[in-house]
């Protein structure tokens, strides 16, 4: 059920080399410059940035637009209604009108603000593969720590990461138990209780597995805090990369402050 | 001075149910033993006794490890004198990686960074897991996770290993590995105490068998409390296969005073009788043999109670 | 379903998320002792692994958001537990946005802590009745999924007059699944009062 972000953390690319602190914190800058632009030119040349950046880490492109299919669902509602209404509203200057259409200059105002809202969330999410999708799960939670998240966060992180594999198992041999009895999940309130009931289930095993745990944390030493060996270090190389990006992210900015790139005056 | 003191420790369950009732021991530095019971016997709650993270506030120093009395507020502190192995696996790797889950005992008890990563390097060498620090724990094979979690307490060098069913649920190899590691930690002088209901392993890992049920019902070597059958039957346990085979010999006329408890004992034991009968062994089938034979078979037999207890068809 | 993509909301909004989602985690956190973060992220990973599941009800495929069962449960520590999942949803699969884990988690956590207060409180009331987790299960499950869908037409309609129908849409689309969610935390809460009440958060 659980597919992995980072299938491809073995792949050697120069985004897999470079330090995961510099990689998270600029890729993220880039991530919050471009939801920031208000600029269908910006946003589309900030998508293309991206597109550079996962090509450069050789993540298979298939992999990711598997993964961007869902998001272009979620937010394709936006793309269909906002033209719509708004050219049902307010029809602004007509510019033509075919078979009884009209397309009017808010029309395709609109359609274009609901294109960047696409893409924006588009470029948002391609931009996680090379953030997180280049080096293990387990890598980045320690990378998180090394920016120095509290520290009870970062071990809920690390925790909970392990524990969502260990429970979806449980869960799959719940439900396989219910299979083997005859359970078909339908459109009913049965199927809504006899699931509800599986789900309490698995909280209450999972509450009691929480104490095995906390036992075997306090059998090896737990006091509160959590350290491993790994170590990050940055060299030149890895600075040169997060100044090209964070740089990158600034320069966005930067123009669409200076109100260069604008087509549509409103947007 | 004795690894494990305990002395009169009772405790009971939160929701009101006794789980230990007077229990006493002691076990000898070096020593192995077994501690063998039925379900629900308070096997596991006496294990998580042992280093404090269960206590009884009707026996606060029931438990001495090494000297000194086990303090519920100190449980950080002990698992340089007792490691315990929990029977899931699952329990134990908690961390993402393998490498950090064998490192995160010595790291807590404030070990240097390069004793850590040697530590961490013999303990999965010992465990047959050599290389495997960069593993993620959830993709290893029941066996190798069993195996991964005696290795995250060898890691903090414990003067004594307890361990809960480690030869549980595991395939015939695996099992073997993990009785071979054991045997290894025997002969290395490590003080085991070790849970099982694996009673053909007990033979070849444990000088010494504790049986518990709530409270001790038996104690003794190895031999003496496998032929005390009439407690061990009590207890819902069994002797080894082997033994009670041999018990069956004994029906058709094999001479042994000594029954033997494992494959090579009775190998041992079966040269030396034809040893000694000029190359021959002697079975022979009387009249009374059938009825000895099922009374010998029926001596360690358990079914047939449901059905005569539960009294409906 | 609940939690919002990128680039949607109006800046201001998002950014005044990450503030205050700053401020209640940095409260939350202070209240929790650091003997529960191995509890709270197991219990926090079954929350995640539960939202997975989805199935056919009625016409629509669902899944449960549980962020009122959340609150029931964990009580205060039901927002970093809700903050944890999202942020491992967003890496692990890319459902909802980067820059609005801050709003999402005050959508979904803070009507997480109100159905917390609801249960607490109406679990004092002598109503004579026998389950009465199941009565204050149902309200605090379904009231938390309301609040959210809630909230998150707020944020939508505020952002501007081109979202006033995408606000509607998206609220009554939410409409069965507040229902579910209400059922489901009700059976919940009365299956755990029987087999675990420790679970229940009445503190």
């Amino acid at each position: 059920m659980i597919s992995e972000i980072d299938r491809y953390a073995g792949l050697s690319s120069p985004i897999h080399r470079w330090d995961p602190r510099l990689r998270i914190v600029s890729i993220l800058a880039l991530i919050f410059s471009v939801v920031l632009l208000y600029n269908l030119t910006l946003v589309t040349i900030g998508m293309i940035f991206s597109i550079i950046l996962v090509y450069l880490s050789k993540i298979p492109f298939s992999f990711v637009l598997d993964r961007l299919k869902l998001v272009f669902v979620l937010v394709l509602p936006f793309f269909l209604i906002i033209p719509f209404t708004t050219m049902g509203t307010d029809t602004g200057v007509e510019i033509a009108r075919f078979y009884g259409i009209t397309l009017s200059y808010r029309g395709i105002e609109a359609v274009g603000f609901a294109a960047m809202i696409v893409l924006k969330a588009l470029t948002s999410v391609m931009l996680i593969f090379p953030m997180i999708g280049t080096s293990r799960m387990d890598i980045t939670i320690k990378a998180l720590e090394g920016l120095h998240l509290p520290n009870k966060l970062v071990q809920m992180f690390a925790f909970t990461y392990r524990y969502i594999f260990v429970l979806d198992d449980e869960f799959v041999r719940t439900e396989r138990s219910l299979a083997s009895r005859g359970f078909k999940r339908r459109g009913d309130l049965y199927t809504l209780t006899t699931v509800s009931k599986a789900i309490a289930m698995l909280f209450v095993k999972s509450y009691e597995r929480a104490d095995r745990v906390f036992y075997a944390m306090r059998s090896k030493g737990y006091s509160g805090k959590v350290v491993t060996l790994h170590e990050f270090d940055s060299g030149r190389q890895d600075w040169i990369n997060a100044i090209a990006v964070f740089g990158f992210a600034v320069l966005l900015q930067v123009a669409a402050m200076s109100g260069a790139f604008s087509i549509y005056g409103g947007i | 001075m004795a690894a494990i003191r305990v002395h009169d420790l009772n405790y009971t369950y939160p929701d009101g149910t006794a789980a230990l009732r007077n229990v006493s021991f002691v076990i000898e530095e070096g020593e192995s033993v077994a501690l063998v019971g039925p379900n629900g016997a308070g096997k596991s709650t006496l294990l998580l006794h042992l280093n404090g993270i269960l206590h009884s506030t009707e026996s606060r120093e029931a438990v001495e490890i090494l000297g000194e009395t086990v303090d519920p507020k100190k449980v950080h502190k002990m698992p340089k004198k007792i490691g315990i192995v929990f029977q899931n696996p699952d329990d134990m790797l908690f961390m993402p990686l393998l490498g950090d889950d064998v490192a995160f005992g010595p790291i807590n008890l404030g070990v240097a960074k390069e004793e850590v990563k040697r530590r961490v390097k013999d303990s999965l060498d010992l465990v047959g897991l050599a290389g495997y620090e960069e593993r993620v724990s959830h993709h290893l094979s029941g066996g190798e996770k069993k195996r991964a979690a005696i290795a995250t307490v060898l890691s903090m060098e414990p003067e004594i290993i307890a361990l809960d069913e480690p030869t549980a649920n595991l395939d015939p190899k695996s099992r073997a590995e993990l009785i071979d590691i054991l045997r290894r930690l025997k002969g290395a002088g490590k003080t085991l105490i070790i849970i099982t209901h694996d009673v053909n392993a007990i033979p070849e890992l444990a000088d010494r068998v504790i049986v518990l049920d709530k409270t001790v019902v038996a104690d003794g070597t190895t031999r003496e409390v496998f032929s005390d059958t009439e407690t061990l039957l009590a207890a819902g346990l069994e002797v080894p296969t082997i033994m009670q085979f041999f018990e069956v010999l004994q029906a058709f006329g094999y001479p042994c005073d000594v029954l033997p408890l494992s494959v090579e004992g009775a190998a041992r034991n079966l040269t030396q009788t034809m040893e000694e009968g000029a190359g021959h062994i002697h079975l022979h089938l009387h009249e009374h043999t059938h009825r000895e034979v099922n009374s010998a078979l029926g001596k360690y037999r358990h079914h047939h109670r449901i059905a005569a207890d539960s009294g409906h068809p | 379903m609940v939690h919002i993509s990128d680039g949607i909301l109006d800046p201001l909004l998002w950014e005044s998320g990450w503030v205050i989602t700053a401020i209640i985690l940095a409260y939350t956190l202070s209240k929790m002792k650091i003997e529960d973060v191995p509890k709270l992220s197991v219990i926090t990973a079954a929350v995640f692994v539960a939202s997975l599941i989805h199935f056919q009800f009625g016409p629509t495929s669902v899944h449960f958001i549980l962020n009122g069962f959340a609150g029931v449960t964990l009580g205060l520590l039901a927002y970093p537990c809700i903050f944890v999942a999202l942020v491992l949803q967003c890496f692990l699969f890319q459902h909802g946005g980067v820059t609005t884990i801050g709003i999402n988690t005050i959508n979904m956590g803070v009507p997480a802590l109100l159905a917390y207060l609801l249960f607490k409180y109406g679990m004092r009331f002598d109503l004579g009745i026998k389950q009465k987790e199941i009565l204050f299960g149902t309200l605090g499950g379904g009231i938390a999924v309301a609040l959210a869908v809630l909230f998150l037409s707020i944020e939508l309609a505020t952002t501007g007059e081109e979202f006033f129908e995408v606000a509607i849409f998206v609220a009554t689309a939410h409409i069965p699944i507040i229902a579910i969610e209400a059922i489901f935390t009700g059976i919940t809460a009365g299956f755990l009062a029987t087999v675990q009440p420790e679970l229940l958060c009445r503190r």
